[in-house]
């Protein structure tokens, strides 16, 4: 009787416990990412770094490596854990957003290659945003298949040669023979 | 016989004009061309250190708390005026420091260094290219190996570069100017460092970009 009533007691407090305890946030392990997200982000789980909650929603923040920037899109690199990168992923967005860059606000368009950046990918939509230097709604835009940008080749082989040392060669010529003619004069005359 | 010596006379002395004036044509467009060279060498020296002087002065913006918006504004311009650099790039093996201007023409070349038209630049990524003289800044490249490192200061960013391929190839070779891509540089010049006229082929300097993770 009496260790039934020890027995009761556990258990309903470990009942109550359990009820009370708030629910274990969602790690980037067991987030459930949904499957138009896997299909888009492959590697989502080995590039999230937490899984956070904003305006209702849960998004996995990635973290990632500027490759690229221009035509009103950034490209980025995510790191994985073993230290290598993901493929490369464009993120649309506008010139004058602003995001942070070691903490302070910078527009999109002053951004550079090699700068640390962080985005936000629903776990429900295939959707990403980078993460806005102040506190506002995210500008979500649809995951895009992985894709490197490589523009066509335009460039031409610059002219490197400079016209100079030939300039200064013919000058030291033409005085040289001016030397000559006046010593022909002087000799002639004499 | 008195006509005769009379004529000699003559030619002789058209001769003496002639040589006379060539003498002096000589002179004067020797100068002009030494002067030309001269006037060239000291726009590349004097050109070179105001362009890393504004550069670096640009880094380090003064105090505009006291100034006029219009003030701020001109400052803003003349930053990004033309002819101003926008960005040094120092070899720190070869002791080289060179202004890299926006367009890679001549008065550019003689200052400093130029970004290649049509390829990328060290913000924005893709593989960024520079041309120099060879008998100029880029000489020093001659001296260049595999693993050296090239940093690009830009306003925004101090980019590095590690050099991974050195190639010659012909002036009409464009193949390594292709985008890449990651971020690369690519320097360009002449080739032989030492030939009289246009030399035949280029001199490439390849570096992949050095990540802040990298070691």
């Amino acid at each position: 009787m009496r260790r039934s009533t020890y027995l009761s007691l556990i258990g309903a407090t470990a009942l109550l416990g359990g009820a009370a305890a708030p629910a274990l946030a969602a790690t980037c392990s067991d987030a459930q990412f949904s499957q138009a997200v896997l299909d888009r982000f492959p590697n989502i789980r080995l590039v999230c770094s937490e899984i956070i909650e904003k305006e209702g929603q849960q998004y996995a923040v990635v973290k990632g490596d500027l490759v690229r920037t221009g035509n009103n899109a950034v490209y980025m690199k995510f790191k994985l854990p073993d230290g290598t990168k993901s493929d490369t992923r464009k993120i649309e967005t506008r010139p004058e957003f602003r995001v942070k860059v070691d903490g302070k606000p910078t527009s999109v368009r002053n951004l550079a290659v090699g700068q640390e950046l962080t985005a936000y990918v629903k776990v429900s939509d295939p959707v990403i945003a980078l993460e806005p230097a102040v506190e506002e709604s995210l500008v979500l835009v649809p995951i895009e298949p992985a894709a490197p940008m490589v523009a066509e080749n335009t460039a031409e082989m610059p002219h490197t040669a400079s016209p100079l040392p030939a300039v200064a060669g013919l000058g030291a010529l033409l005085l040289a023979f001016g030397g000559m003619l006046t010593f022909l004069r002087v000799r002639r005359e004499s | 016989m008195d006509h005769s010596k009379h004529h000699r006379d003559d030619g002789a002395r058209g001769f003496a004009r002639l040589l006379r004036w060539s003498e002096a044509a000589a002179y004067v467009a020797g100068a002009l061309l030494c002067s030309l060279f001269a006037l060239a060498q000291a726009d590349s020296a004097l050109g070179s250190t105001r362009a890393l002087e504004e550069f670096a002065a640009g880094l380090a913006p003064p105090d505009q708390s006291q100034w006029a918006a219009g003030r701020v504004r001109d400052y803003e311009k003349a930053k990004h005026a033309e002819g101003a650099p926008v960005a040094v790039l120092t070899v720190p093996s070869l002791k080289l420091e060179v202004p890299v201007f926006e367009k890679d023409d001549e008065i550019s070349l003689n200052r400093g260094a130029g970004l290649v038209a049509g390829m990328g630049n060290p913000d924005q990524g893709g593989n960024f290219g520079v041309a120099g003289h060879r008998d100029g800044y880029f000489r020093a490249l001659k001296d260049i190996k595999v693993g050296d490192l090239i940093e690009v200061r830009t306003r925004i960013k101090m980019h590095r570069y590690r050099v991974t391929s050195i190639d010659i190839v012909d002036a009409d070779d464009k193949r390594l100017l292709a985008d890449t891509e990651l971020p690369t540089i690519t320097l360009v010049t002449c080739y032989p460092f030492y030939y009289l006229g246009n030399a035949p082929q280029r001199y490439i300097v390849a570096g992949s970009y050095q990540w802040s993770s990298d070691t």
